[in-house]
């Protein structure tokens, strides 16, 4: 099985990492950490799942790349491009919040899962809600994976 | 329910007599509770309740008394309003007549007129919410914006009611000239957010109607309105019942009419909702002579209107009808624009209208000043019609036509357009409304008949009208018939022809853009769509873009052509779906960059348009074949450039956006520099400083080296290799044993030399490690950067004498449920500033220092360079006999020292991007969890979610901040002009200070390229600026920056930064200031204070002019005038003229 993460947030990735080679043995994960690289390798490359950050800025960073704008609802733009690019790719969101926006403008972790399984049904399996201070976001990672495993 | 047990309920003691009139409200309808009314009277307190202070007499009776709840029936709320309105009916009458005159002379600029007929309105009437409005809006006009802030200073202190203070101020407002509608309407916006939905509805419908559309709960605002004066009281009911036309119940609203009617004898208005609810016909007095000139235009005798409406409106200015005549007129006339010299206003008014209907390049302007016009004269008849006049031009979303009955309902004439306006109203009223005015004469009654049937071969048959209008009538009843497929056709041909006026044209574009969408023709829609854009930005501005964007997402076929994105940037604010039509379009041509359209042949302005505004980098940014932001604004520039050549008009437009981007690009690129690497060894420096110190030492060395027993060593290989053999065999005790050799006094010799050497490395002053450890990461440098990921977040507190003080943007940000919460709130916020500065703080004091064997009060400091005597005699074994020359020597420890820096740089990078992220990660945490626990089941998103985001960021930081402890090459200096130096370091200083902000302005009047030392510059500007936010005691607002650069006497390099500063340091500053001058006249080469951190900094200035940037002559100077500080560095530079 080929997984593809989409993160920025390099503690988190070397979180989930460690969990894909813990619960699954699984250590060929491949990172990339912005809209762009994540984007480009998604569709030059063949991968069964997706899993995706929300939040993530346009370029990989770098010394001479600060990252451009940052997107905060760049793994939103990301389903729409490989959806508009026909190269439709299971995916999972992990996302560190549950709130996204500001105020009254945000919306809930709960309304943007409800968003993503209308807009792309076929596509989106579901989001774990990754905090570095629990270990649920494991036991939630763990049945969408499951889960994804079964339908496959 | 009968009166006499109305009567027997309210006289029962125990009645609660509000409550029971409320629910005898909610119960029953108009005309039964007319009947119970007379029961209500007959009890004192429903007969108070009734009129609750009609005529108050100054502003502090206004709304003195309480409201009877709330009933939610719009009929009895209704009778209830109307009964004490009748009850005043003469005084109602005679307010309709001073009105008319108040606002005529109001028109003609006759204010001390109309401040008589306001007078007399107080005087003969009440005081009212209308009338303090009013006052308010003729002081305005009349005197000026203080003399109308002075009288509602006045008005509101002696206004008791906060409802009536609050219209009253916001009235205040609105009349000020310099309030822009939309500025008024932002500012209005945000003051109420957050108000209970129906008070927010009364508000808006009471102060800015113009600016929503919608409005339902109108029983809540006859409710509220029901303790006002009796003037604000029928001012509501008037507005109200014309909201109710479109909502059906005919009947109720023939009978409230009919009520007024027989009472108020006074106010058209009344006729006009007669005629409106088709039960009666009357013909106004002025109706012909107005129906008159509407046919002349109707006919295009265009010339006789310009004479007619110019005539009429001298007599009746307040006819709105005549103003648009007579503009449209002109227009036909292809006319510019005459004034009337009625009066100011007047003129004012067909001004902006003539500019909205010529589409000229004022339109938008105009549209905003028409507006504003409309809410300031909203209490005036004049203005609820230019409303309606203007509400399809501004797009304002008029539901059930509201605005154009509004029009109507305030006109003084019967207008026969008010067919078109009631079409969705009761069959009935529609037939005959038209066969009132089928018993017209009328031309433009007529027409308009026959558009509203649909009857074409009516208006072939009609004489006497020009032929282009005939067309347009034709072409608009053939859509209202049954044979509308045949509009098409004609609109198609007539668009392509230019003998029509622009007005006619636009009317051309709507209907034809109309049927394209009703077909499902997109491309047309489409291409019309963006052609009529082309022609004039502002004939778009009443198609419906949202039905083309909804027909383009199911639009099945590709569509090829450069209108497509154009259409979507002009339609759409949405960057994504921007880019979404951008990347179609460059796919449908194959392309992947827009610079390979450049000679495409698409049409010259649409492709201009595409590059200059489709093309930003915005949107190229989702593009996926650019490799960064620096190859996207290349590419931007190559298409500024393109377009320079092709398009001399925006010239300037793109010189412009090249410079800034140009810019943009060298201070990132600058940046890049600074943070690439902060650790700066100048060993040559050093060598050539210490080589003649090294030479007599190394003679002797190598005398008692001679008298030594020593040990075969055959050869020297390179000293990283040999480092590298020692490490690795450190543990190996035979060969540490083999080559310890304390005894040998050569080796004392040697170690002498060594160590002194290295301390210079490290310690020394001017050149060594430490210094640069100082002036470049230590100096507050490291502190803000890590503070700033917090500060922008405003997740840490501000200090006050040594306290944390509480933070101001979540104790405002907190939601009121979490109201008893905000102490454990704030005290956890400063608990989490309080270790983020400890822990960062003692990354400074402990973490980035130096220790050697001799300077070890730092146990934990990384750049350990402790040599022990092991070492020492490895080395020494592994050199003595090879290194025959000082020159030799000083290379072999230097080397050593090198190797040992890039080592320690590796472990420092490590450290940081693990153990230190790890515990700033800890502290998060715990900070996020303590404020879960305190918020518990309730949220807190703003602040939960900033939490998060800083995780990210502090981890991003901290491999930023890795990547100073790296040796920086000085030959790879930046050539960089002075004023993008200053701009850079600027820069740099708002990212660190997220919420200081420095906003300077920069004076270079050097105009040269810098090529040496432009880091070390930016740092120098960096500490200035960096003592600008310290130690001004100002706010960011009040510093007053300014920062000049100049070239004096062709070799000087003069900086000047000033700003202002609290007038309570000065003392301090001046004592501050001379201290440093004098240190750097007379101390030139002492560093001894640069590495004591905190302070102002000069002295690290002082040592990068001298040792980094090697400069003989620099200066340092200080002026201080009153608050304003002007500190200046002085710096030698070499000028090179052009041609070498």
């Amino acid at each position: 099985m080929k997984i593809l993460l989409i993160e920025d947030d390099k503690k988190k990735i070397e979180d989930i990492k460690e969990f894909l080679l813990t619960f699954y043995g699984y250590s060929n994960l491949v990172i990339k950490e912005s809209y762009q690289s994540g984007l480009r390798e998604l569709i030059k490359v063949k991968y069964d799942l997706l899993l995706l950050d929300m939040s993530i800025p346009t370029w990989d960073k770098n010394i001479n790349e600060s990252g451009g704008n940052f997107e905060k609802f760049g793994g939103y733009k990301i389903l729409k491009e490989i959806t508009r690019k026909k190269k439709p790719i299971d995916t999972i969101l992990i996302t560190m919040f549950d709130d996204f926006g500001e105020s009254d403008r945000s919306i809930t972790l709960e309304h943007l899962n409800n968003l993503l399984t209308e807009e792309f049904p076929t596509l989106y399996k579901g989001v774990a809600y990754y905090n570095t201070r629990e270990d649920n976001w494991k036991t939630e990672l763990d049945l969408l994976i499951e889960s994804y495993m079964n339908s496959v | 329910m009968d009166n006499i047990e109305i009567k027997k309920i309210l006289f029962n003691s125990k009645t609660n007599k509000q409550h029971f009139l409320a629910q005898l409200k909610r119960n029953s309808n108009y005309n039964e509770f007319k009947k119970n009314i007379k029961g209500i009277k007959q009890h004192p307190f429903g007969k108070y309740a009734l009129s609750s202070t009609p005529i108050p007499k100054t502003p502090s009776q206004l709304r003195k008394d309480n409201i009877i709840p709330h009933s939610g029936n719009i009929e009895t709320e209704i009778a209830w309003l109307v009964d004490s309105i009748l009850e005043h009916s003469e005084l109602i009458n005679n307010y309709i007549e001073l009105k008319t005159e108040y606002e005529n002379s109001f028109l003609l600029n006759q204010y001390d007129k109309s401040e008589e007929a306001l007078n007399k309105i107080e005087k003969e009437i009440c005081f009212s919410i209308w009338s303090a409005e009013n006052r308010l809006l003729l002081t305005e006009e009349k005197i000026g914006t203080e003399s109308n802030w002075l009288l509602l200073d006045e008005y509101l202190k002696n206004t008791k009611d906060p409802l009536s203070q609050f219209l009253i101020e916001q009235s205040s407002k609105k009349a000020e000239n310099n309030f822009s509608y939309i500025r008024y309407k932002n500012n209005f916006e945000s003051i109420i957010d957050g108000t209970n939905k129906s008070l927010y509805e009364y508000l808006c419908f009471k102060i800015i109607y113009p600016g929503y559309t919608g409005f339902q709960n109108f029983s809540f605002l006859v409710n509220i309105e029901s303790v006002s004066s009796i003037i604000d009281r029928y001012n509501l009911l008037m507005d109200v019942l014309i909201e109710l036309v479109p909502l059906g119940k005919k009947e109720f609203l023939f009978s409230v009419v009919k009520d007024l009617q027989k009472k108020i004898s006074k106010d058209l208005k009344i006729v006009q909702l007669l005629n409106l609810l088709g039960q009666e016909y009357t013909q106004f007095s002025l109706t012909n002579k107005i129906i008159d000139i509407i046919d002349c235009y109707s006919r295009g005798e265009y010339s006789k209107c310009i004479e007619n409406s110019s005539f009429l409106l001298k007599e009746q200015p307040s006819i709105v009808e005549l103003y648009i005549i007579y503009v449209k007129s002109l227009i036909e006339e292809k006319l510019d624009f005459e004034p009337l010299n009625i009066s100011k206003n007047t003129d004012e008014v067909l001004l902006k209208l003539y500019n909205i209907y010529s589409v000229s390049d004022e339109f938008n302007s105009s549209i905003e000043d028409i507006l504003k016009i409309a809410l300031k004269y909203f209490s005036f008849s004049f203005g609820k019609q230019i409303l309606g006049v203007i509400s399809k031009e501004a797009n304002l979303n008029s539901v059930n036509n509201i605005h154009q009955l509004h029009y109507v309902f305030n006109s003084k004439f019967n207008n026969p357009k008010v067919i078109h306006y009631i079409s969705e109203l009761d069959a009935n009223i529609v037939n005959k409304t038209i066969s009132d005015f089928k018993k017209n004469d009328s031309v433009s009654a007529k027409i308009n008949i026959a558009i509203r049937e649909g009857k074409y071969n009516d208006i072939s048959k009609l004489n006497g009208i020009s032929a282009v209008k005939k067309e347009l009538y034709f072409v608009k009843a053939l859509l209202n018939s049954s044979d509308s497929h045949l509009a098409l056709g004609h609109l198609e041909k007539m668009i392509s022809s230019d003998k029509y006026s622009i007005i006619t044209k636009k009317e051309l574009i709507e209907m034809l853009f109309n049927i394209y969408i009703l077909e499902r023709d997109t491309e047309k829609a489409l291409t019309l769509y963006v052609d009529s854009f082309f022609d004039n930005k502002n004939l778009i501005n009443r198609l419906n873009n949202n039905n083309l964007l909804d027909a383009l997402i199911d639009y099945s076929k590709q569509i090829t052509i450069i209108d497509l994105p154009i259409f979507f940037y002009i339609s759409t604010p949405k960057i994504y779906e921007q880019y979404v039509k951008y990347d179609e379009f460059l796919e449908s041509r194959n392309v992947e960059r827009p610079i390979q359209l450049f000679s495409s042949g698409i049409n010259e302005n649409k492709l201009i348009f595409f590059l200059k505004e489709v093309c930003n980098v915005d949107v190229m940014h989702h593009s996926l074949y650019f490799e960064g932001t620096d190859d996207i604004e290349n590419e931007r520039i190559e298409i500024l450039k393109h377009l320079l050549s092709i398009d001399n008009n925006n010239e300037t437009e793109y010189i412009k956006e090249i410079t800034e981007i140009t810019q943009k690009t060298k201070i990132r690129k600058a940046i890049r520099e600074v943070n690439k690497g902060r650790i700066t060894i100048n060993t040559q420096q050093i060598k050539n400083k210490e080589e003649n110190n090294i030479k007599d030492n190394f003679s002797r060395f190598k005398e008692l080296v001679v008298f030594s027993n020593s040990h075969n060593i055959k050869s020297l290989d390179l000293t990283s290799k040999m480092l590298n053999k020692y490490f690795s065999t450190l543990e190996d005790k035979s060969i540490r044993d083999k080559i310890v050799n304390t005894s040998d006094p050569a080796f004392i010799s040697y170690k002498t030399m060594f160590i002194d050497l290295r301390d210079k490395f490290i310690l020394s002053k001017d050149f060594g490690l430490d210094g640069y450890l100082s002036t470049r990461i230590r100096h507050g440098t490291f502190l803000n950067h890590i503070r700033s990921v917090f500060e922008s977040y405003n997740l840490v507190s501000q200090k006050k004498n040594d306290i944390y003080i509480q933070n101001e943007f979540w104790l405002n940000k907190t939601p009121f449920n979490l109201n008893d919460k905000k102490n454990d709130i704030q005290n956890e916020i400063k608990v989490f500033s309080k270790q983020i500065d400890n822990f960062t703080e003692y990354i400074i004091r402990e973490l980035i220092q130096i220790k050697t064997e001799k300077n070890n009060q730092r146990q934990n400091a990384l750049f350990d360079f402790s040599i022990d005597n092991t070492t020492l005699a490895f080395l020494f074994q592994e050199s003595k006999n090879s290194i025959n020359t000082h020159t030799s020597f000083l290379n072999f420890v230097f080397e050593y020292l090198e190797t040992t820096i890039e080592i320690k740089l590796k472990e420092i990078r490590t450290i940081l991007k693990n153990d230190i992220k790890d515990e700033y990660i800890k502290l998060i945490n715990s900070f996020d969890k303590k404020i879960r626990i305190i918020i518990n089941e309730d949220s807190f998103i703003d602040l939960t979610s900033c939490i998060s985001k800083c995780q990210t960021d502090i981890i991003n930081e901290l491999e930023n901040i890795a990547e100073w402890f790296n040796i920086s090459n000085p030959s790879s200096e930046l050539i960089l002009d002075v004023q993008t130096i200053i701009q850079t370091a600027l820069e740099i200083t708002n990212t660190i200070y997220p919420n200081e902000n420095i906003i300077a302005k920069i004076k270079d009047e050097t105009n040269l390229p810098f090529a040496s030392g432009t880091t070390n510059l930016i740092y120098i500007i960096r500490i200035l600026l960096d003592n600008i936010i310290k130690h001004s005691g100002l706010v960011k607002s009040k510093r007053n920056v300014l920062i000049n650069s100049k070239i004096i006497d062709n070799k000087i390099l003069k900086i000047s930064i000033s700003n202002d500063f609290d007038v309570k340091l000065k003392e301090r500053i001046i004592t501050t200031l001379k201290e440093v001058k004098t240190n750097w006249d007379e101390n030139r080469d002492d560093y001894s204070k640069i590495n004591i951190e905190g302070g102002s900094g000069f002295d690290k200035i002082r040592r990068i002019l001298a040792v980094d940037m090697q400069k003989k002559n620099y200066e340092f100077d200080y002026e201080i005038k009153r608050n304003n500080i002007n500190i200046s560095i002085s710096l030698e530079v070499m000028i090179y003229k052009k041609d070498k």
